[in-house]
């Protein structure tokens, strides 16, 4: 707000009223806007993706263009206040042509993908790169969901696809592809094999009928959506079984048809019906199906194998691939020569010459191209040629000459590679050179075609109209609906496309089930969305390899197979599928190239609005090596777009300021000094900067796990490492937390976390967290195998507790203030239970105990001055910031060298906090006789704190005279109203439900029987108690100097609901976001060793007992703000050892945190 | 007899050698004893005849010899003691015919009064041709308001490029309530071709020291800033010596003049980035931010250097102010046109005869600049356009050259005033070429923010560059219109609003040259290289061989006495060839 409209609002109390016109309309409203904040007031959306609320406008991105009557050009919407009488067009054929033309210029240097390569090169678009990162964070049921969500035949697929995907991974330029396929087929054999395969949620039942002709690959998968999907879905098949080309085309060597039956199984889960053996055009017509079902699906394949154009080709001992391949798997008996010619360089060339070696003939596969011109992938290649089968390259058969009606030589002839043709393939040319070969048998695998000579039969017409065919005898249908234009049917798969591969006929079933889907809602022609796509480039060849370099080559992963001797004298499955940890391990080589954000990012937002052009302005791009360098902020400069939020954000709210611009021009980019790591830096790891980045320039990183662009769960709760307690959105992937964030809903905390918030949890998931119970065994710590896996198999290990429990004379229970209130309340009812003597060692008593805390966050806006004392969290010194900018005054007392106390107004450090402390009070006290000299003394007067003061410290940080300082210097400047006083904070979560449930602060003592729950001792508590008897922890991770008998895992607050209260007395809730039954498992424990009952060993019990405890009246005697002096002066002997108490969590923190400095 | 001489010694005499010209002097008169007085001045805008040396006594009036190296010292000197002066190196003198009298008497110095005059570092020169008169004047006769109203009756307007009338910037400044004001003097020049600022700042630092006290205390403020780009160290140098004696002088520091007013000046030097020239950015450049424009509002007036009211001007502007006060603002409206009132220096730079500094009263035609002032063009090559205002400005053709030089006039043919560069072009310079040339410039100094200007200035560039080597497609002439378009309506600052410009003004004027590069894959004034092709003329070639000897690719043969070839696949267009042969027998098209 300009300055002389502040002045007016404290002058009259209200802001003017000034009116405007907003594209033609009148409209009266608050001066000291902006146009955005008006536009956006009167729903009118405009584009932005450089200005940020928390922020003063910037101006870059241009996006906001508007225009202003009488303003020359256009005029940003961000950073422009109304003015009366101006008059604004927010939406024009001009400005829409401006944001496109903006937009399309930062695509333009826009280096990345929005998805990964691998996706876009595969023709049903399978999310690769998140099934491959679940498999390498070994969340393998996870990854077959996310590829049944396009692909329903992966144990198929992983073991015959050509692998599109691999032939475009970046890694490549690495090394080795990733192994996709493989894994793809490892995650499909890890969850058939497991306890439970994956199967899809049955939408509610539709009521309509669908036929699906043809029980190939393309008619199961349209099928298997539909029939998810609600629909009720039959599939008529020619053949004895379902399968298609998969099962009488690919041999059993390649796809077990075993496999494949359990595959089709698994299909017909949600209802799905199979025909076999029923014949279109003969047991039924196409007539009658189009008019008894809903819509018809035809995927008939491309069954008729193309005859060679050979003389004498109905010799006997001439045969046809398709029909070979066919006859053989069906059983027939095939009469096959001792020396056998395959004709052709497809896959099932070589699928002919696998199978005629396995039934024991010399095999000779002629091709009238080169090696290298061969359409068969060269895996199979090199495969056949292991096996011991023959080539001929750049010949090709031109007369079978037989002998008594039997085949006895192949004349053939030489040819020569000549001008590339339309498949970009070098073209075979005749030489004129021949030569004889004698074989008994001759295999001709060139071309299929479909079979559809029963369409022109008038039975099949639909109203008298045939279905339209193309001269290849192929329907062609659109891509994105697989419509053929007449009446209600679809066709796909080989039918539509010819011969082509299982995926790409599976990709036309699944696009072939939505369109049905729409097209029986009425909805087929709705134009779907097309999202926008940045591509850095089209193909892998073309990618600049520099960035590359950072990379460790690792090679990939060799799939065993059987042995080439071996396997070419049976029938068995070729490669053996790799171990879980081989395939994690070659999961892990994935380079993650699709952008994690690419769901969320306004870039691709605004270009999916703006249907822009990426190509329109080609040339030279900004090209950066992606910084890994810190561990948990990911750093990608070549998404970046200038826009500077991360570096204005850091600078003027958070302050370390770490982020600027480097270079000017086209060539400026974002970076740390010097284009340095972070690392190198004083950044707080605060993540503020990936919560302002429009696009995903700036991504989280997870120490546990691969991240993945897949869309997740969130879940809304508060955070549990602190007193602050704010409110996040917990990212699941099934039971994974990837990422935390603030909550989208703002709370209190707004955008803001702190490091522990943000990314320190990590502790929680990383490779030391207990799971498990341990048993101490000599000096050792031995997992409890069976226990809590298996439940109920812990008979040793109760009897254990049991024994001692009985023994023990004396007992003691500690609890830590970062237990859950269920936890308290569990613990206290187990104290109750077995006699023990139940308190705290997270916390010493104080004065503060009997003062009535009645400060909220709330008071923070309200104060006209916030000291902050000491160290308290980060987020609540970014509150008090947001608040300073607000024109509120910052002051800080503290000892700590951060880059925040820039920011403050005033801030006192004289030789420790104390010591400060002391001196102001001594300014207020002795007023006339104080040293003129004195700076304290200056420095308040020039303050003059205001009454509507807010004192925040932490705690667990300072000595109890500090305490009592603070709160005396409370009652001299404040009057306690709302927005003055003193808001006490800690380092645990739940110091104030600790000491609302009565557990008062303990004395470390030795005992015959302990319970340790949570507490993390510290030197002096832990060389009193490690004398006790028997020793049980409840904690998440094993310590240095461990002193118990026996660990049982602690829950955290992402493991269990439950509830705790705040440093402003809020209570705040945890949602157990992982599912985890670690809570469950402890109730489980203490009931079986007889400290609970039945009942109790429900979560939900102890919920509903906190609900029931927290409405009871505190009985605490307390001091009130009027008594607050009386009551400070009349303690007597003010404690002067130290408050010095953190959690183990904290620790641990502490120390990662220690990781993101060099 | 005493003799006077100087000798310029600004950045552009000291390129040329005045300073071996100083020394050879200092020694001859030294040797032969002759009773000299020996000073250094700095430009007299003659920049194309340096090195400079004036030489004048008590009995004679002066001389300005020109193109003066040390060989001809003797003679200059020993002719002018003889009473019968060396005619052939002067170029200006009132009692002689010399070369550049006609010329220069159509100039008029009002900002370049002193300069190539006086002694930049002596203050007493500077006091002794009025210095701190004006200052004295309008601290102790006049009120601020008048001081303000004088301003704006001369009606000066800003001579950093825009235009705005100063004394209404003042007022606006003046206006704002604040305790504290700032006052910045623009000296961050930084087109290429253009070195008015520097000029003044090297040959008379103390006129623009005056006018910013001047200017200071009218607005109310007591702190100034010279932002001056550090590539000009002896301008820095002087503007350190001139500020230093002035507070020895009390005209900076504390109580000037007796009077309650208090002003200090620091000088910030910038690191020569183009965009700091821009008034946002060069407040965040003194702050010690990144040198990035900021939205306006609010105007520098309102919230400037550290959010308080901030008035800048630019070097040529401040210059005028001592010399309205002192002459009266009737004056100077005297001068040029309706609404650009006094004159303006002009940076004459390209194919023109007299390159260097001139200043002319507003109103004189571009025609009469160029051919009157300027001597008309270098080379018998005729006169093709001429790019006014820097990489800001635009390209004015032939039939627009009877423009007259005033703001108004001036934008109205797509260019602008800017800060006064003017370079000449003849037929030997392609348009396509010219615009690449200003738009690589912008585009390399663009500060980066708006996205118009960081990516839209590239991609034009690198259209324009497909173009010049045969790749353009007609189309792209539209989307060169709609970048540019787009660029001056999408950008926060004067830089994006103008890089367009030069590209604006040569689709319009010369776009049949952008057509010949697209269509027939031709460069009519023979510049851009992927274009050219060199061809031996058989009738010409005697076949000496000199050519194809001299071809770094060996891609002419022929034998001996006969006529060459050139192969033109092997060709380069390195134009080795060309320039080798004598015979004029290769062509170049």
């Amino acid at each position: 707000m300009p300055a002389n409209l502040k002045q007016l609002k404290s002058i009259k109390g209200t802001v003017p009223m000034i009116n405007i016109k907003l594209n033609g309309k009148e409209i009266q409203t608050e001066a000291g806007k902006t146009i955005l904040q008006v536009s956006n007031e009167h729903g009118i959306e405009i584009p932005t993706l450089c200005h940020d609320k928390e922020l003063k406008p910037f101006g870059s991105c241009w996006l906001c263009a508007v225009k202003v009557e009488g303003r020359r050009g256009f005029v940003t919407a961000c950073g422009t206040d109304i003015l009366d009488g101006m008059e604004i067009t927010t939406d024009s054929q001009e400005i829409r042509k401006a944001r496109k033309m903006a937009l399309e210029l930062l695509l333009s240097d826009h280096y990345a993908d929005c998805e990964a390569p691998c996706k876009i090169a595969c023709p049903d678009k399978v999310d690769v790169q998140t099934y491959v990162s679940l498999i390498a964070n070994g969340q393998h049921h996870e990854a077959v969901k996310v590829i049944k969500e396009n692909l329903p035949m992966p144990l198929s697929i992983g073991r015959v696809c050509p692998a599109f995907c691999e032939a475009e991974c970046r890694r490549t330029i690495v090394d080795e592809p990733i192994a996709i396929r493989q894994l793809k087929r490892y995650a499909a054999d890890f969850d058939l094999f497991d306890d439970w395969s994956y199967i899809p949620e049955k939408a509610p039942i539709k009521n309509k009928k669908i036929a699906i002709v043809g029980g190939g690959p393309s008619g199961l998968t349209c099928g298997y959506y539909l029939s998810n999907n609600g629909y009720n879905v039959t599939v008529f098949e020619s053949a004895p079984k379902a399968g298609g080309w998969l099962r009488y085309g690919i041999p059993e060597y390649r796809l077990p048809k075993k496999i494949l039956n359990k595959e089709i199984k698994l299909m017909c889960v949600n209802g799905m019906k199979i025909k076999t053996n029923v014949e279109i055009g003969k047991d039924i017509s196409l007539s009658n199906l189009s008019k008894k079902y809903d819509a018809v699906y035809l995927g008939i394949g491309a069954q008729k194998a193309v005859p060679m154009r050979v003389k004498n080709s109905e010799l006997k001992g001439c045969f046809l691939g398709v029909d070979f391949l066919k006859d053989f798997i069906l059983g027939k008996k095939i009469k096959l020569g001792e020396k056998v010619a395959i004709i052709g360089g497809g896959n099932t060339a070589i699928d002919c010459a696998r199978t005629s070696k396995r039934m024991g003939s010399d095999v000779t596969l002629i091709y009238r191209r080169t090696r290298k011109e061969m359409p068969a992938e060269a895996y199979e290649v090199d495969a056949a040629e292991e096996e011991g089968i023959k080539f001929h390259f750049l010949t090709n058969p031109v007369e079978n000459i037989g002998k008594n009606g039997v085949l006895k030589t192949i004349k053939l002839e030489k040819m020569k590679l000549g001008e590339p043709d339309q498949s970009g393939r070098r073209r075979p040319v005749p030489t004129g050179e021949f030569f004889n070969e004698d074989f008994d048998s001759i295999i001709a695998a060139i071309s299929q075609s479909p079979d559809v000579d029963f369409l022109t039969e008038d039975a099949n017409k639909i109203d008298g109209k045939e279905i339209p065919l193309t001269r290849w005898s192929t329907c062609e249908t659109p891509d994105e609906t697989m419509y053929s234009g007449i009446a209600n049917i679809f066709a796909g798969g080989d039918f539509r496309r010819g011969p082509a591969t299982a995926i790409e006929a599976i990709a036309d079933g699944r696009i072939a089930a939505n369109a049905i889907d729409r097209f029986l809602q009425g909805k087929l022609n709705k134009k779907t969305l097309q999202l926008f796509n940045s591509r850095k480039e089209k193909k892998l060849k073309d990618v600049d390899p520099n960035e590359f370099k950072q990379y460790e080559k690792i090679p990939r992963f060799k799939m065993p197979e059987l042995d080439p001797e071996i396997r070419c004298t049976n029938h068995k499955e070729v490669e053996l599928g790799f171990e879980e940890e081989d395939a994690r391990a070659e999961a892990d080589r994935c380079l993650e190239c699709g952008c994690q954000d690419n769901t969320t990012c306004a870039l691709r937002k605004y270009a999916t609005d703006y249907e822009i052009d990426a190509d329109l302005f080609m040339g030279d791009k900004n090209k950066h090596p992606i910084d890994h360098t810190h561990p948990f902020i990911l750093r990608d400069a070549n998404r970046c777009i200038k826009c500077g939020r991360c570096v204005r954000i850091c600078s003027e709210v958070q302050g370390p300021g770490v982020l600027g611009y480097i270079f000017r021009g086209f060539v400026s980019y974002v970076a740390p000094e010097f284009g340095e790591s972070l690392t190198k830096t004083t950044c707080e790891s605060c993540g503020k900067c990936i919560e302002v980045c429009p696009v995903g320039a700036l991504v989280s990183k997870n120490q546990n796990y691969k991240l993945n662009p897949h869309v997740v769960e969130k879940i809304t709760q508060n955070c549990g490492l602190c007193g602050t307690g704010c409110k996040i959105d917990v990212n699941v992937q099934t039971d994974k937390v990837t990422v935390i964030q603030p909550a989208a809903e703002a709370d209190f905390n707004d955008r803001n976390l702190c490091f522990a918030g943000k990314f320190g949890w990590q502790i929680l998931e990383d490779k030391e967290r207990i799971i498990i119970p341990y048993k101490k065994v000599d000096s050792t710590w031995e997992k409890i195998d069976d226990c809590w896996e298996e439940f109920g198999k812990c008979m040793e290990f109760h009897n254990l507790i049991q024994d001692n429990l009985a023994k023990a004379k004396t007992r003691k229970i500690y609890v830590s203030a970062m237990c859950s209130n269920e936890e308290i309340l569990l613990m206290k009812d187990i104290a109750d239970t077995i006699g023990a003597d139940i308190s705290s060692l997270s916390y010493e008593e104080s004065f503060v105990d009997d003062i009535k805390l009645d400060k909220t966050y709330r008071d923070l806006e309200q104060a006209e001055a916030i000291v902050i004392i000491g160290k308290i969290s980060h987020t609540l010194k970014i509150l008090a910031r947001t608040q300073q900018r607000k024109g509120k005054k910052l002051i800080l007392i503290t000892d700590e060298e951060k880059e925040f106390n820039k920011f403050a107004d005033e801030q006192f450090n004289d030789s420790g906090i104390e010591n400060t402390l002391e001196k102001i009070i001594a300014c207020y006290y002795n007023d006339d006789d104080l040293d003129e000299d004195c700076d304290i003394h200056e420095k308040i007067d020039e303050l003059k704190p205001p009454a509507k003061t807010l004192f925040i410290y932490n705690s667990d940080d300072l000595t109890e005279k500090s305490i009592w300082n603070i709160w005396m210097l409370s009652s001299f400047i404040c009057d306690f109203s709302s927005g003055s006083g003193v808001l006490p904070t800690s380092n645990f979560s739940n110091m104030r439900g600790l000491r609302e449930f009565g557990i008062k602060a303990g004395k470390p003592e030795i005992s015959d029987f302990v319970i340790v729950y949570g507490e993390h001792l510290n030197e002096i508590q832990r060389k009193t108690i490690e004398q006790s008897k028997f020793i049980i922890s409840i904690k998440t991770h094993l310590e240095a100097n461990e002193i118990s008998d026996i660990i049982i895992p602690q829950t955290s607050y992402l493991e269990m609901e439950g509830t705790a209260i705040a440093n402003d007395g809020r209570i705040t809730t945890y949602k157990n976001p992982k599912n985890s039954h670690l809570f469950e498992n402890l109730l489980a424990t203490f009931k079986n060793i007889g400290l609970l009952n039945e009942k109790k060993v429900k979560n939900e019990f102890w919920k509903k007992q906190v609900i029931k405890a927290l409405k009871k009246e505190n009985k605490k005697k307390i001091v009130e703000k009027e008594n607050l002096i009386d009551y400070l002066n009349s303690i007597e002997k003010i404690k002067i050892e130290s408050h010095k108490h953190y959690s183990l969590q904290n620790n641990l923190i502490a120390k990662l945190k220690l990781a993101t400095k060099e | 007899m005493n003799l006077q001489i100087k000798v310029g010694m600004a950045s552009c005499g000291l390129a040329a050698g005045s300073g071996e010209v100083y020394t050879a002097i200092e020694e001859y008169l030294k040797k032969n004893k002759i009773d000299a007085s020996l000073k250094k001045t700095a430009c007299i805008g003659m920049c194309f005849a340096e090195p400079l040396m004036e030489v004048s006594s008590d009995e004679a009036e002066a001389i300005t010899y020109g193109y003066v190296t040390s060989e001809k010292i003797e003679q200059i000197i020993e002719s002018f003691q003889k009473g019968e002066p060396y005619i052939e190196n002067a170029i200006l003198s009132k009692r002689i015919k010399a070369s550049e009298n006609e010329n220069y008497q159509q100039q008029t110095r009002i900002v370049l009064r002193n300069c190539g005059i006086i002694d930049p570092e002596s203050l007493d020169d500077y006091l002794a041709n009025d210095g701190y008169k004006a200052l004295e004047k309008a601290l102790k006769e006049l009120s601020r308001k008048n001081i303000i109203n004088e301003i704006k009756k001369s009606g000066l307007r800003g001579r950093g490029g825009a235009g705005f009338p100063t004394g209404l910037k003042w007022q606006f400044a003046h206006d704002s309530k604040s305790e504290k004001k700032y006052i910045i003097c623009n000296a961050d020049e930084g087109d290429p071709g253009a070195f008015m600022d520097r000029s003044v700042l090297e040959g008379d630092p103390h006129s623009v020291i005056e006018g910013m006290i001047i200017g200071a205390y009218a607005i109310g403020a007591d702190e100034g800033y010279i932002y001056c780009r550090a590539e000009y160290p002896l301008a820095i140098k002087h503007l350190q010596k001139a500020i230093a004696d002035a507070e020895k002088a009390g005209f900076i520091g504390k109580k000037i003049l007796g009077t309650d007013f208090n002003f200090k000046l620091h000088i910030k030097e910038g690191a020569g980035a183009f965009v700091c020239g821009e008034e946002t950015a060069l407040m965040s450049s003194i702050e010690g931010q990144r040198g990035m424009p900021n939205i306006r509002p609010p105007f520098p007036a309102q919230s400037g250097l550290w959010q308080k009211p901030t008035n800048i001007n630019n070097v040529e502007t401040f210059a005028n102010i001592a010399w309205i006060i002192i002459n009266g603002a009737e004056k100077y409206a005297a001068y040029g046109t309706e609404k650009s009132k006094g004159t303006k220096v002009f940076a004459l730079a390209g194919k023109i005869k007299n390159s260097g500094l001139i200043e002319v009263p507003m109103g004189m035609s571009l025609r009469d600049v160029i051919y009157k002032v300027g001597g008309g063009m270098k080379t018998e090559k005729p006169f093709k356009g001429v790019q006014l205002g820097g990489p800001s400005g635009g390209c004015v053709p032939e039939s627009l050259l009877d423009t007259v030089v005033d703001y108004d006039s001036i934008n109205k043919t797509g260019a602008i005033m800017g800060s006064g560069g003017m370079v000449v072009m003849d037929t030997s310079t392609c348009m396509v070429d010219v615009a690449k040339f200003f738009l690589n410039f912008t585009q390399n100094e663009s500060c980066g923010k708006c996205t118009f200007c960081r990516i839209g200035t590239k991609r034009m560039l690198e259209i324009l560059n497909r173009i010049t080597e045969g790749k353009g497609k007609i189309e792209d002439l539209d989307t060169l219109q709609e970048l540019a378009e787009n660029i001056i309506k999408g950008s926060l600052c004067g830089l994006g609003q103008t890089a367009p410009n030069p590209v604006l003004t040569t689709l319009k004027y010369f776009r049949e040259e952008y057509i010949a590069h697209i269509e027939e894959k031709r460069c009519p004034a023979g510049v851009c290289t992927a274009l050219l092709k060199y061809e031996i003329i058989e009738e010409k070639c005697i076949g000496c061989t000199v050519c194809a000897k001299k071809c770094p690719v060996n891609a002419i043969s022929g034998e001996v006495k006969k006529p060459h070839l050139i192969d033109q696949e092997i060709c380069t267009k390195c134009g080795v060839c060309y320039n080798a042969c004598k015979f004029e027998a290769i062509k170049k098209y």
